[in-house]
């Protein structure tokens, strides 16, 4: 029971914290060099997922890709690390709370252990999407066209592509050059269809699949008449929910630290001035 | 617009360099006025920049953003006497490092529309503004020794850097999803030094969990490694290569 405890304890230490971080941040600066010279070797992450990724390119090129194996497992060790350091002091926080003269300053005070444990739902999330996402690259549409994908079974159509070109001359080099793409799709499988509007950051959903717009032709109008298209990613990502429910606490969690900060200093100020009043009133 | 663009940032970094001299020479007011023309005609330079690519976002201008914000920062300090002529060195410097390496002739791409690159973007460079008014309070507190007034400024200046900077973060995740379907791009190298930077940060605030290191001069030689750091690996690599500006031939 002694071992189990010390270890536990040895898995929360701050010094662990700063040691694990120090790792981190050295390898995040090792992995500068690998990134910029040969992104091509980590492009492919996005396509085929992190486990692919590992066994082909990872291995194949593992002088560069080192980094990335060592940043994985820091962050494990990191996820352990913050699991047990938070939980240890929350338990401690809720077991003082009768300290705490309002129950908002109780709340503002959980702040940094909202922080911590939505960071580890983003890791989690980001682990279920590295691990479990599916991506079908490549896929061209043509109007008129279809496509048919095998998981999930459907069938995506490009009805209609719009593209404005720029006229104006505000915007500096821009003329004649592509301003906005809009693309009507519509997707059906043997249950429902959908018929949607595509464009560049505006995605489609069609549960458990987006499709995203990659990349369109003809970029700049005039010219001789050449072929339209659109370049789709569609993605199915079931570790969205996950990390961006973590973004979005960890947000949350950053607001009431700053707020709990304030009060703080509020409270510092107001205790500075009465010391003061206090020191002039002892000299009269 | 391009040679208005270019004076009105040339006309802010002299504004700069002249509040630094007036400084130097105690004259607070000067040095206030100066800085002020500086900031208008930095913020001058950069509405115009916007508004010639808007909605599409300009690209490399954290350089031109940077000083800018740093200087509305250093208005008050500057003024109530609470400042020092290095708020105003550091200001230069990085005007002056802008104006001789541009890197702002990319045309944006059709992504780049979107209110969450902008964000990105917006947040990134406040937070690179508040992690650079950290480290010069940091080598306030070394030069004075211990002065709890900057102290608590250090601490503040880099809370609300790390807070800007975790927004940039999630802004630029969340763009990227709405773009390529991943809230990770791996192709770009600033990706791995940002986040150094943001670890390098986090670390920096549990610093009141190890009593050997949570002293004003350990925390101000961290904070302002922290700022060197932040300059060196996600400032650096934007600039472009050294190019006299035209006004100055």
């Amino acid at each position: 029971m002694k071992i189990i405890h010390a270890i536990w304890f040895f898995c929360g230490h701050i010094h662990l914290t700063l040691v694990i971080i120090g790792l981190m941040m050295l390898d995040l600066f090792a992995g500068y060099h690998p990134l910029k010279h040969h992104p091509e070797f980590f492009a492919p992450i996005n396509d085929v997922g992190f486990y692919k990724w590992s066994m082909t390119y990872g291995v194949h090129y593992l002088k560069h890709t080192f980094w990335l194996f060592m940043l994985v497992g820091l962050l494990a060790s990191l996820s352990i690390n913050t699991f047990v350091c938070t939980t240890q002091r929350m338990t401690k926080l809720i077991r003082h709370r009768s300290a705490f003269s309002t129950r908002i300053q109780f709340v503002l005070r959980l702040s940094p252990h909202i922080i911590h444990y939505s960071m580890l739902l983003m890791f989690l999330g980001y682990l279920i999407s590295y691990l479990c996402a599916g991506t079908h690259m490549g896929k061209v549409l043509l109007p008129g066209t279809s496509i048919s994908l095998a998981t999930p079974a459907c069938t995506i159509t490009l009805e209609k592509l719009d593209i404005d070109y720029y006229r104006g001359d505000r915007i500096a080099n821009m003329a004649k050059r592509a301003i906005n793409v809009t693309a009507v799709i519509a997707i059906k499988n043997d249950h429902r269809q959908k018929r949607a509007v595509l464009g560049f950051n505006q995605p489609i959903y069609f549960s458990p699949i987006s499709i995203h717009l990659k990349d369109f032709a003809p970029k700049t109008s005039g010219g001789m008449g050449r072929r339209r298209f659109i370049h789709v990613i569609i993605k199915n990502d079931p570790g969205k929910y996950y990390y961006f429910a973590g973004m979005l606490f960890f947000t949350l969690g950053l607001f009431m630290y700053l707020w709990e900060k304030r009060v703080k200093n509020g409270e510092f100020k107001i205790k500075q001035t009465m010391t003061q009043g206090q020191g002039q009133e002892n000299r009269l | 617009m391009s040679e208005f663009i270019q004076s009105s940032f040339l006309a802010a970094t002299l504004c700069y360099i002249t509040s630094l001299a007036f400084m130097l020479r105690r004259h607070i007011v000067g040095a206030t006025f100066l800085l002020s023309v500086g900031c208008f005609c930095n913020a001058l330079s950069l509405g115009v920049r916007y508004y010639t690519s808007f909605p599409l976002l300009p690209l490399y201008q954290g350089a031109y953003f940077v000083p800018c914000i740093l200087g509305v920062c250093c208005i008050k300090p500057v003024f109530s006497r609470s400042g020092h002529p290095v708020h105003l060195l550091t200001i230069s410097l990085l005007a002056v490092t802008a104006l001789f390496f541009p890197n702002d002739y990319y045309l944006p791409f059709l992504q780049f529309k979107t209110l969450f690159s902008h964000l990105f973007f917006l947040f990134g460079v406040v937070g690179k503004a508040m992690f650079f008014m950290s480290g010069i309070w940091a080598v306030m507190i070394l030069i004075k020794s211990d002065d709890s007034g900057n102290i608590k400024k250090m601490s503040t200046t880099t809370m609300w850097g790390f807070f800007f900077w975790t927004l940039s973060i999630f802004s630029g995740a969340m763009w990227s999803y709405l773009g390529w379907g991943s809230p990770v791009i791996w192709d770009d190298p600033l990706l791995s030094t940002t986040m150094a930077v943001w670890l390098y940060y986090t670390l920096f605030l549990h610093l009141h969990l190890i009593p050997a290191l949570y002293r004003p001069v350990p925390r101000s030689v961290l904070a302002l490694l922290g700022s060197v750091t932040m300059f060196v690996s996600t400032c650096v690599p934007e600039l472009g290569i050294f190019r006299c500006p035209g006004g100055l031939l």
